[in-house]
């Protein structure tokens, strides 16, 4: 038997999301017997990526367990549906990035947990160009035009 | 080193982090300081002031004395002389006669010899007037008695030390383990917020989308809003102004201590030669001062209006700036800026990076003139990008824009001052669902 | 958890994220590795340091040495000092009473004030549990490791940071940026995102 796998699809297939629009899908557990799962989490998160410490924060959580009865059987696609917040958008900057996903983490018995994310954008912000610059060429004279560094101990 | 204890704030970009035990416990202490010494402050003054004129009203007894003598007395006060009227008096208690120099309980001297002459004459020599002594010590009696009010006057500063110093102990422990944040969410939910309509800057509608209260509560006189600068200039001129007095002050006084014992025949040579770096200090402290102040003074402040807030993508706005001071400009720029921030910590290691990824010039200005009284004053168009991306703040990320002012000066250094700005994201349009059900 | 544990692609191999102690590995020299470290504290009665300078690997090593100690039989109670914090958390001693022995990891010792530097070593020495640091300077245990960096070292450090993504950094701008940042490999490695960024 192969390794247990979570697939998730979202309805709209150029998963680019404006504000305030409802983000649905679907999420399937293939290869894992109902008996072996106990959890499911639903997420809908973005988090931070770039040159600082991440940032992220859930914007809808939804948890089935095993007692609840919740949990069908896992091949049969799940489905969730949220309202998208206005902010914060996708965003690709230089040292900043922001990223939107739904993330799907089965936790089996035995302690055992498998995850699965689909990114997908929120708005239409699009990338900041970076500078054409070398990395080690003289930064200009204004400290706001290029990194300001400053190191603390 | 290791170090033991953060003392002081760090710089991290705009803002600054340390202990912030430290800092409350620091509070606590100053707090309770001020409540002891002005505690200690009331008592002082009661026992000294108000117990000897409260003694005189209800313990002692009342007599008749004769005048015997008077005289104005000069005492060396710290300001040179002062003038006690001071009138002796014979009385009689149990067979035995007392003669005391005296007028009130305090035995207050006077500024101005004239005015101590003026209560002496009021007395005449051999004539019978009422007095009071005290029956335990028979030999202390007084001419007058009343309460003064300048007593009262006296204990109102410490008082006034005490109130401070428990309302701040109050104020600390009440919001003891409360972050910031708290503590305005508790003042906003409050009945002043009705009461008042206070404006509320963060829209819940807008998760992670800075609070531009702030903005928003400085109403413009050309525009709807003044923007605040990033950094006012008068704490730090503050700060250089009273390192410099403290510094020099205690500088001073040993200086003038060496002249004395110079001009007295005395020179302490090793106390002037230990002087001297000390002075170096104080002299390079106020230089720093003096060159700050007439660098904000010269350049005078400089004021950015914008007619609405928060700003949106694709949103055209006007922007007014004036600028003060009396200056020679080269050139002065505004621009509209966005930067990325973005802080990393790790272990030892707390670095923050900024970077500029977004700058657009909105009016430059060469070759002019400002005077005291006529300020540079100039509009233009603020257009911001349809793309562009909202303010951001979270932890340890952030993304904020700005207006930018630069100026160039003849023969003199350039200068930048930010004023910071909320682009919100645009309102979503009528929800809908893009399902495929 | 962290999103970044969940193995979302990431756009950059420099990010943040992926520079984290535990994300990569601790490189070895060849004159050691990660058993000898273990039995070297071990032998210490599980007290040690690992002193270094600025990113040259302590937290990677520390992160790489916490496996191997719980597989030794102690539990790690691992503890990152972050500049804004000078105390120890308000359970920590009483977390390390427990009853199986374990090992007290402090990541940034310097960071404690020396009043909770002392009170930790006092605490652990007089329980019998282990303690085992990072810092820039001696805390006063026996040393474990010295932590340096040599170029062959910090370029097979990108090599498995840049492994499924765009070759774009070469070896010369390593060397570039070590020299520039003075042998800090985490400084270098955070120029290398922008160069990344760039290109």
């Amino acid at each position: 038997m192969s390794d247990p796998a979570i697939l998730i699809r979202l309805d709209d297939d150029n998963q680019t999301y404006l504000p305030g629009e409802t983000l649905s899908g679907d999420f399937r557990i293939e290869s894992l017997d109902a008996e072996t799962l106990q959890v499911v989490e639903v997420s809908v998160l973005w988090h931070s990526e770039g040159k600082g410490d991440e940032d992220f924060a859930v914007h809808e959580f939804w948890r089935n367990n095993i007692e609840s009865g919740a949990l069908r059987e896992p091949r049969r696609p799940d489905r969730f549906s949220t309202v998208l917040p206005r902010s914060p958008l996708s965003y690709e900057g230089q040292i900043v990035k922001i990223r939107w996903c739904v993330r799907v983490r089965a936790i089996l018995k035995r302690g055992r947990d498998i995850v699965a994310q689909k990114p997908f954008r929120l708005g239409n912000v699009p990338p900041v160009k970076p500078p054409k610059i070398e990395v080690n060429e003289v930064p200009s004279d204004s400290p706001l035009r290029s990194g300001r560094f400053m190191e603390s101990q | 080193m290791a170090r033991n204890f953060r003392y002081y704030g760090k710089k991290r970009g705009h803002r600054r982090t340390g202990s912030r035990l430290f800092g409350r416990v620091g509070e606590v202490i100053f707090f309770a300081t001020l409540t002891l010494l002005g505690c200690a402050g009331i008592l002082i003054g009661i026992f000294w002031l108000v117990v000897p004129e409260w003694q005189i009203h209800h313990g002692f007894v009342e007599h008749s004395c004769t005048v015997i003598e008077k005289r104005v007395a000069e005492v060396q006060g710290e300001k040179g002389l002062l003038y006690r009227p001071e009138i002796k008096i014979d009385y009689e208690v149990q067979g035995v006669t007392y003669s005391p120099y005296t007028y009130d309980i305090h035995h207050t001297p006077l500024g101005i010899k004239a005015d101590a002459q003026a209560v002496i004459d009021r007395f005449v020599d051999r004539q019978k007037y009422p007095c009071w002594y005290d029956p335990t010590e028979p030999g202390n009696a007084v001419l007058v008695r009343g309460y003064q009010w300048w007593i009262w006057g006296v204990l109102l500063i410490p008082a006034s030390f005490a109130a401070i110093g428990v309302g701040g102990l109050v104020y600390r422990i009440v919001n003891w383990g409360k972050s910031a944040e708290r503590r305005s969410a508790t003042v906003r939910t409050g009945p002043a917020q009705e009461l008042f309509d206070l404006p509320s800057g963060h829209d819940p509608k807008y998760p992670y989308v800075p609070d531009c209260s702030d903005i928003k509560s400085s109403p413009g006189t050309r525009l709807a809003y003044r923007l605040p600068l990033t950094h006012s200039p008068a704490w730090t001129l503050f700060g250089l102004l009273a390192a410099a007095i403290t510094w020099n002050g205690a500088v001073l006084f040993f200086v003038v201590m060496a002249i004395q014992k110079l001009i007295e025949g005395q020179p302490t040579w090793l106390l002037m030669l230990f002087l001297i770096p000390f002075l170096v200090v104080g002299v390079a402290l106020a230089a720093v001062f003096v060159r700050h102040l007439s660098e904000t003074a010269g350049i005078g402040p400089t004021l950015v209006e914008v007619s609405a807030h928060p700003l949106l993508p694709a949103g055209q706005y006007r922007l007014f700036l004036s600028q003060s001071g009396n200056l020679n400009m080269k050139l002065l720029s505004i621009s509209l800026v966005c930067e990325e921030e973005a802080v990393f910590r790790q272990g030892t290691n707390a670095r923050t990076e900024v970077r500029e990824v977004f700058h657009q010039p909105l009016l430059t200005s060469e070759h002019f003139e400002i005077r005291p009284g006529a300020p540079h004053e100039t509009e233009c168009d603020l257009s911001i990008p349809e793309e562009a991306m909202h303010s951001f703040r979270a932890h340890h990320n952030q993304v904020q824009w700005k207006i930018l002012v630069r100026g160039s000066i003849a023969k003199s250094h350039d200068f930048a001052r930010s004023f910071p700005v909320v682009v919100r994201p645009c309102p979503p349009p009528q929800s809908k669902t893009r399902a495929k059900s | 958890m962290r999103p970044s544990e969940l193995s979302t692609p990431a756009s950059n191999p420099f990010c943040a994220a992926r520079l984290r102690p535990g994300t990569i590995d601790y490189i070895f020299d060849g004159t050691t590795n990660l058993d000898q470290l273990v039995a070297t504290l071990a032998a210490n009665r599980w007290r040690g340091q690992i002193t270094g300078p600025h990113g040259s690997g302590k937290s990677t090593l520390l992160a790489a040495m916490r496996p191997a100690i719980q597989a030794a039989g102690r539990d790690v109670h691992l503890l990152v000092m972050t500049d804004d914090d000078r105390n120890l958390p308000r359970f920590f001693l009483k977390s390390l009473r427990g009853s199986s022995p374990s090992v007290a990891a402090i990541d940034g010792f310097e960071q404690l004030s020396a009043w909770n530097r002392l009170r930790l070593k006092w605490f652990c020495r007089r329980q019998g549990v282990g303690l085992v640091v990072t810092t820039h300077h001696s805390a006063g245990l026996p040393d474990v490791c010295r932590t340096s960096i040599d170029l062959l070292r910090a370029w097979q450090v990108v090599e498995r940071l840049q492994a499924g993504f765009a070759v774009l950094i070469q070896r010369s701008d390593l060397i570039e940026c070590l020299a520039r940042r003075r042998g800090d490999l985490r400084e270098a490695l955070f120029d290398l995102y922008d160069l990344y960024e760039k290109r």
